[in-house]
């Protein structure tokens, strides 16, 4: 049963997954990861700072094309640059990039574990693996995630998810790279245009950013790791190539907190919204668009810094911003 | 964005707009109701327009509108809606074209008056020209619309166009790729400056100021094989500030490192100081590590060769002395290595054009080498003079050793290879990277044979000697690569005749050695006692003074101790230079100063005077008669 969720689509959803519990667990999770495999794994060795020793162009420190962030020890965040084809290093604090790595292709999502980093490159459509020092280490998931646009990784049970683009769905692996199940949604709740993942180690639940479907609905889907839908927050109706009707209405990359609170980016307002997991309702709004004396344009993902600060990856301004 | 959403976007607006005018704020599930009410809608018109500015450009608030088109069309956003392919990478308008004041926005070329009409993409069917006013009519029902190269220019890339080079709306510049998908090359994440497409399908034809390159793959030598792809070029060819005006190449071991770059801002080809930059560069990758480690960096797999960049430092080709006019690249006369991409002559050398009268890669000489070795520079070392004299085919010998075809020098050049069907180059015996007077071979010609030469080229005993076992290397019937075998083995093969003919190690008593050379019987004379190399002006034997001689012979032999010539002094003038024997004709005695015999210089056979010929009796490989 579905954890409490406000909202419109409320109904729809409950009954949805009622009426078709079974179906989900059956057809969303197509291979869901055995009782071992969800056994935790032993706690990453103490955190690695990352620190590039690969050549690169000092060029890209000036950042054209920000898409995804990731946390990293020592302060540090990761920063996906599609233009650049490369992952930088950022500094919390200046908010400023100092090292990069040449990724062979076009990364979108990137992670961080350990000593690994992983990457969604969009052009091989593979995940790729490097060292804390940006050398390339291995590739998973050769045409199982198409366009993987985020991912997310349970650092405790070494599952990677990745929001496969081209199947609209999440794909789920071990850090191997082995095909652990697929998450779908179904009906309803089918993923029509999913963006950004984010996971709740605690909940062991799966949150989804999703564009919806033409006539739809924005929306946060939840799953959990079994891939059955526990919940979603509905943004703008009526969706179209203009946006949605209130709401947001083109979520982009989210992260969770420990306090149950969820900052999502909304790339066409151009602001963060907070919500609040146990209620569905924005508790508050960071950052503003340019065009309203902020700091953000396109802000494509959200991710929280050491201290607990959202940052955010301002696509348009070829920017990190932290909001406050 | 596809046509069907483009016509649909305007309905939308409208419709939408009234919907959210009517609904409630409260369809925000789960915002409270200060939050929503602080959001813009984004389907309204004020989302994108402010009311209440004074035209109707001022009315477009540009940031939010462009945000709207690229909250689906930036990388990361959704790659499909609604079942069809949403395009990605029109990331950023900004670059050499189309940046602000000109542009900043999708909705120059793209905005919802494109629905009206047949245009794809939401381009509208008029555009007004910010530059020479009036609206233009725009034609865009396909891809080849951009600019169709028809007089009349209602392309949308034409419509608005009156500085470019081409395609201009007035047909005042010339059609370059008409009716081709302009956007391949000139793609929006570029501002629309040219970097798109492959580097080959631009550099295949001349692109402003550049040549053709693509082409010069297919030479003879060459970086990269043919078809070279963009990777190819990139090992070499930093593009970060591709069309600023330069050419910069990467410092290949610090690939990415744009501050380390090598920046030409003229042509190398022609241009002495910007060829002279390039040195670092050539050595950058033609080391040991190649390219950052990958040696062969090219899709073709080719081993970079090497060269000892401390070797270089100190070689004679190395003319540090001349400051920037030599260099790896240049025409020929500041530097050997032209165009990083071909050559029709071996390793790239210049000019890249084969000479008239030889096929590919057959003229090092006559084409590069000895253009510089010549009587004007700059190599103080002449060597085109002498091997300009007419090629001295040995027809008056006789015997086994009247090959017709046999030539009185290394078979270097194309006249001679085709006559004797040998061939050797300049290279096989010198490397030009490493060549100093102290070390001017190659260490080891033939590394499959037992002969090591050594370094000391100076030194040599009875027992062995450096040069000799460098002559040997070749002139033991194998040979190095590259390098082809002559029609008489008696002069190749000296090796395998060297003990059965003597060769001064003959220890019988009828060699009437002359006393006071230093020559003992038993001795092994070494090559360079009686030989040189190269065609030199002064190996008069046999005629006047300038007249190539038979296989290099000495003017004056050598004694055993090396370091002085020797005279036989009864028989010459006090200049050795006109100091004529005669070997292959011993009654020619025009010179009032001969008489005497090459031969004679060591042997005292006095018996042999008036014969006209000792070599038709005496010879390498001749059953032990020499």
């Amino acid at each position: 049963m579905p954890d409490t969720i406000r909202g419109r689509a409320f109904s729809a959803i409950a009954a949805t997954v009622l009426v078709g519990i079974a179906l989900f667990t059956s057809a969303c999770f197509e291979r869901a990861p055995t009782q071992d495999q969800r056994e935790p794994l032993a706690e990453p060795s103490d955190p690695v700072v990352p620190v590039f020793d690969q050549p690169f162009d000092h060029t890209w420190l000036d950042m054209r094309s920000p898409i995804r962030l990731a946390s990293a020890p020592g302060g540090k965040l990761l920063v996906s640059d599609s233009r650049w084809h490369v992952v930088l290093r950022v500094d919390e604090e200046s908010r400023t990039a100092d090292q990069a790595f040449l990724v062979d292709g076009k990364p979108l999502a990137v992670g961080m574990r350990g000593d690994q980093i992983f990457v969604g490159n969009a052009t091989t459509n593979t995940v790729d693996v490097f060292g804390a020092s940006g050398g390339f280490s291995y590739s998973f998931g050769d045409g199982a995630a198409p366009y993987p646009t985020d991912l997310a990784i349970d650092d405790a049970l070494g599952l990677v998810f990745v929001v496969a683009g081209g199947t609209r769905d999440v794909k789920v692996f071990s850090l191997s790279g082995e095909l652990q199940g697929t998450i779908t949604g179904s009906g309803g709740a089918r993923l029509q245009s999913p963006t950004g993942i984010a996971v709740d180690e605690g909940r062991r639940e799966v949150l989804v950013s999703d564009y919806g479907a033409v006539g739809g609905h924005a929306s946060v889907k939840i799953f959990d790791y079994d891939g059955s839908l526990v919940g979603e927050i509905t943004g703008g109706t009526d969706c179209g190539v203009t946006g949605c009707s209130g709401g947001f209405s083109r979520p982009q990359g989210l992260a969770v907190d420990g306090t149950g609170l969820i900052y999502l980016a909304d790339a066409l307002l151009g602001q963060v919204l907070v919500l609040d997991r146990a209620s569905g309702e924005a508790v508050a709004m960071l950052g503003a668009h340019a065009s309203d004396g902020g700091d953000l344009r396109l802000p494509m993902d959200v991710v929280l810094g050491g201290r607990g600060e959202p940052y955010v990856a301002s696509n348009g301004t070829a920017s990190v911003e932290v909001v406050r | 964005m596809s046509g069907g959403y483009g016509r649909m976007l305007l309905v939308r607006l409208l419709v939408a707009g009234a919907l959210t005018l009517g609904s409630p704020a409260a369809s925000y599930i789960g915002v409270s109701a200060g939050s929503a009410l602080a959001q813009r809608q984004h389907d309204t018109c004020d989302y994108c327009h402010n009311l209440h500015g004074a035209g109707y450009e001022q009315l477009v608030d540009f940031a939010r509108a462009e945000d709207l088109c690229m909250s689906c069309h930036q990388d990361g956003a959704p790659l499909t809606y609604n079942g069809e392919t949403i395009p990605k990478g029109v990331a950023v308008h900004a670059g050499t074209k189309h940046v602000s004041p000109d542009t900043t926005s999708c909705r120059d070329c793209h905005d919802h008056e494109g629905e009206v009409g047949n245009n794809l993409s939401l381009i509208p069917l008029s555009m007004d020209n910010r530059y020479t006013g009036g609206a233009r009519s725009i034609v865009f029902e396909d891809t080849t619309d951009f600019a169709d190269g028809d007089a009349t220019y209602d392309g949308v890339c034409e419509v608005c166009h009156t500085g470019t080079s081409y395609h201009r709306q007035d047909g005042g510049m010339p059609a370059h790729n008409p009716q081709r998908d302009c956007v391949t090359c000139h793609g929006h994440d570029t501002g629309f400056a040219a970097a798109g497409g492959s580097c080959t399908d631009c550099h295949n034809g001349t692109q402003g100021s550049r040549r053709a390159v693509v082409a010069e793959f297919d030479r003879a030598s060459h970086h990269a094989a043919s078809p070279a792809d963009s990777a190819d070029c990139t090992v070499c060819h930093d593009q970060s500030q591709h069309q600023a005006g330069s050419v910069r190449l990467w410092d290949v071991d610090d690939p990415g490192n744009t501050a380390a770059s090598i920046v030409l801002s003229g042509d190398p080809n022609t241009s002495a100081t910007e060829a002279a930059l390039l040195a670092r560069f050539c050595l950058s990758c033609h080391d040991s590590d190649g390219a950052a480690g990958d040696t062969s960096p090219f899709s073709d797999a080719v081993t970079v060769p090497a060269v000892d960049s401390a070797a270089w430092t100190a070689a004679s080709h190395n003319r540090s002395d001349l400051g920037s006019e030599v260099s790896c690249y240049g025409d020929g006369t500041f530097g050997c290595h032209i165009s990083g991409h071909g050559s029709e002559k071996l390793n790239m050398l210049a000019p890249d054009t084969v000479a008239a009268t030889a096929p590919a890669n057959a003229e090092q000489e006559e084409g590069f080498c000895l253009n510089c070795h010549d009587s004007d520079g700059p190599s103080s070392v002449d060597l085109n003079t002498a091997f300009s004299q007419a090629i001295n085919w040995v027809q008056t010998a006789t015997g086994l050793n009247s090959n017709p075809n046999l030539n009185d020098r290394h078979d270097i050049q194309y006249a001679a290879q085709q006559q004797s069907g040998a061939k050797i180059e300049c290279t096989d015996c010198h490397d030009p990277h490493t060549a100093t007077s102290d070390l001017p071979f190659v260490l080891d010609p033939d590394t499959a044979d037992a002969h090591v030469p050594g370094t000391d080229w100076y030194y040599y005993a009875a027992t062995s000697d450096t040069l000799s076992e460098f002559c040997l290397d070749c002139h033991d019937g194998s040979f190095p690569t590259g390098v082809l075998d002559h029609t008489s083995p008696q002069i190749v093969n000296i090796q395998s005749t060297w003990a059965a003919d003597g060769m001064g190690a003959r220890t019988g008593s009828s060699v009437d050695l002359r006393a006071g050379n230093g020559w003992a019987i038993g001795d092994v004379i070494p090559c360079q006692a009686c030989h040189t190399t190269h065609m030199e002006l002064d190996d008069d034997i046999g005629g006047a003074p300038g007249t190539p001689s038979l296989f290099r012979v000495v003017d004056t032999v050598r004694n055993k101790a090396g370091d002085a010539f020797l005279f036989f002094k009864d028989r010459k003038a006090s200049d050795p230079e006109i100091y004529a024997y005669g070997i292959t004709n011993n009654l020619d005695k025009s010179d009032v100063t001969s008489g005497g015999y090459w031969c004679n210089t060591c042997h005292v056979r006095l018996s042999m005077t008036g014969k006209e010929n000792c070599y038709g009796c005496h010879r390498h490989g001749d059953g032990g008669r020499f």
